[in-house]
Parts: C-alpha cells; structure tokens; sequence
C-alpha cells in the first residue's frame, strides 16, 4: 500500500476547478453560483456542512445558501449581527477558527484549520459592500496545503434568480 | 520497501487474522495493538462510499485466478483523517478448489 493522497486531492481540485469553470460559462443566476461555489468546496474531503453568508447593508451578514446544518444550528447561524464576534471575524479576514469550546486544533497554528473559508475581496474601486472576486482558502495541514482558488463572479452576483430554482438536497 | 514508504499487509483467510508492516501501521499512525485484527475491523476503517467496490474487488480477486487485486481507496488514519491508498495484492496460496489457503 502506497499514500496517493496528494494525487488524488490535485485531482479533486483540479475537477472541482473544471466543473466550476463549466458553470461560470453558462453565466448562473446568483442563487444558483452561491449554491454551486459552496457544493464545490464541499465536495473536497473531510467537509461535512458548511453555509455562505451575504453582507448586508448593515455590516451584518445572512447565510443565504448551507448543507449539512440541523435546524437548531441554522436557526442560530442564520443571521451574524454586525457586532457580533463572528462578523468580527469575517472583517478581519483571515482564515481562523471559528469554533465556540477551543480544542486543540483552535489554538496550535501549526496544525492548521479544518474548515474552510471563503473570503470575499472587495476591489478598490468599488464601493465596499461589492465584491468582484472570491478567494477560496483550504487550510488542513498535512492533508492539504493552503490553497487560493480565485473566482470572478462580479458578473453574475446582480443576475436575477430565476422564477424556479433548482433545489439542492440538504445533507443529513 | 519501507524505505519507499510501501506498507505490506497480510490475510490469513483460514485464520481471518490480518498482519500489517511496521511501515503500514507509521503510514496511518497506528502502534502495533491497534492493527485491525481481522478482516471485519480492516473494512471497518474504510470510506463508507468506497466500501462497495473495494468487496467487489476483494470478491473478485478471491474467487477466480485474478493475477492481481489492485484499488484506490479512503482508510481512516489513526487521528482521523482519510488517507487515500493505492492498494495491490494477490491470492498467495490457493487450495485444490481454486480457494484461497
């Protein structure tokens, strides 16, 4: 038996980045791409659930797309007020951990974060609140090493939805 | 082979006693007691959706004169992880029947 781990994570990537691609081409309705960048990320191991969150004009944030999250949770994830830590943590930037009891994955850097985070990066010269690209980060040393994978999505984030959405199962 | 970084393991079919290499049980981070000890706790620790295929090769490999069993797979390491695998072996031994011995 031989560790083909990093081959097959490269692997991963490389067809999630493809089927991505596939998707931006035939120019998504907003729900649709927030739906597809999270199933994306979410098809990489060791993820179970995960949401995107929407800043609002407010400086809160409101998870408009999730799997994997129990009704509880959700109810109390669903909306970040924007002085709560949480949003504090979104504004910093950086990938960290997020988690409410420390463990020691929380507090040994060296260990990196078994989450992952999807930061968006504003553009200079548009008003805060409008995000042209969207960096994915994928931090679980040794499994992965950090990974960026940006995506332009300016374009399609003002597209309408459509009247029907297609509905994504929710995970267990 | 250890030097590769190759683990070995073994299958006792008679005995259904399972033998790793030490290189197998450094590969997932297991001591030498926590080596799964027979067939039913080695399958326990692989993906469930790869869990399938792998019997089906397993299967397949025992019950004709398949050269060689190879597959790819998710086994969980010792801290919990999923280490993809890149297996190979073959029925050492068979009895008069075909069966492997």
């Amino acid at each position: 038996m031989i560790d083909i781990s990093e081959r097959k994570h490269t692997e991963l990537l490389l067809q999630s980045q493809h089927e991505f691609s596939g998707l931006l081409v035939a120019r998504p309705d907003r729900k649709t791409l927030l739906e597809a960048i999270l199933d994306c990320a979410l098809r990489l191991p060791e993820l179970d659930g995960g949401g995107l969150y929407w800043r609002e004009p407010d400086g809160g944030y409101r998870l408009v797309v999730q799997r994997g999250f129990s009704d509880a949770f959700f109810a109390e994830v669903e909306r970040l007020a924007s002085d709560s830590p949480q949003a504090e943590i979104v504004r910093q930037g950086r990938l960290q951990c997020s988690c409410r009891d420390a463990s020691a994955h929380c507090t040994d850097p060296s260990l990196g974060s078994p989450a992952i985070c999807m930061m968006p990066r504003p553009r200079a010269s548009t008003l805060p609140t409008t995000y042209q690209r969207l960096s994915m980060k994928i931090g679980h040393e040794p499994s992965y090493r950090l990974q960026h994978y940006p995506i332009s999505i300016g374009p399609y984030l003002n597209k309408p939805p459509p009247r029907s959405s297609p509905k994504y199962p929710e995970r267990g | 082979m250890d030097a590769a970084g190759i683990g070995v393991w073994e299958y006792d079919h008679v005995t259904d006693r399972i033998a790793w290499s030490p290189a197998l049980c450094a590969l997932l981070g297991y001591g030498a007691a926590q080596v799964p000890p027979n067939l039913a706790a080695w399958l326990d620790l692989i993906h469930p959706d790869d869990l399938p295929g792998l019997q089906a090769r397993i299967a397949a490999a025992l019950a004709s004169d398949s050269p060689l069993y190879a597959a790819e797979y998710r086994l969980r390491a010792a801290d919990g992880r999923w280490i993809w695998i890149d297996a190979r072996g073959r029925v050492a031994q068979r009895d008069g029947r075909g069966g492997p011995c």
